[in-house]
């Protein structure tokens, strides 16, 4: 068998490090810093274009 | 980068029992060196995974040779995607692969099992994809499947493992 693993929420727990890197990008952009819950929903869209292909 | 980010418990062990039987890859967003500190970082053993990170694909130094291969001739139906997320379901359906999401896992949250179907499992702590990947590896549709891959009928791929 071939095991495809997904990284992020699949191996490791790094929600909360995310959500502090995107609120880092968030406010040195002027915007508001982004809470764990938030940047849950975002993650992991890029791969619809890959999903999608 | 790592304040607070760790491996799910018994990721390690599982990932190091599983690379016995079983090629092993990691699809990511991020870039393939990134990818590698994360799991390094977390005690996975990253070392023997081939990594698909964003827009590269880097094989392991340390990787054994027949685990590439394994990977190259692999099917879509001796594959399955381990996420956690709508994302990876998606994902996986659209290759056409199984798929097995962590329901500890923080994306699971916008998952509703109740439309998984068919190739289409859950688990509640990695350690049981141990028996899940034994079962499907097991079940009866490659007869290049290796011997000691025992089938357990109650991971028979078309069930679920556990409902909600």
């Amino acid at each position: 068998m071939l095991l495809v693993f997904d990284l992020d929420g699949t191996l490791v727990d790094s929600i909360h490090d995310l959500a502090e890197a995107a609120s880092d990008l968030s406010e040195a952009s002027a915007a508001a810093r982004l809470d764990d819950e938030t940047v849950c929903r975002m993650s992991g869209k890029a791969q619809r274009s890959w999903s999608s292909g | 980068m790592f304040d607070t980010t760790r491996a799910y418990p018994g990721t390690a062990d599982t990932l190091r029992a599983l690379a016995d039987t079983h090629a092993m890859a990691l699809l990511t967003n991020k870039p393939a060196d990134s990818a590698r500190k994360v799991l390094a970082h977390c005690g996975s053993t990253g070392s023997r995974h081939m990594i698909f990170g964003d827009g590269e694909f880097a094989a392991s130094r340390t990787g054994r040779p027949e685990v590439a291969h394994e990977a190259h001739r692999a099917t879509v139906k001796r594959t399955i995607l381990v996420g956690d997320s709508e994302v990876d379901l998606a994902t996986a359906r659209a290759g056409g692969v199984r798929v097995c999401l962590a329901r500890y896992g923080f994306g699971f949250v916008r998952v509703d099992p109740a439309t998984l179907a068919g190739d289409e499992w859950f688990i509640d702590q990695p350690q049981d994809l141990l028996g899940l990947c034994s079962s499907a590896a097991g079940s009866g549709s490659h007869p290049d499947s290796g011997p000691g891959m025992g089938s357990d009928p109650a991971l028979a791929p078309g069930r679920r493992r556990e409902r909600v």
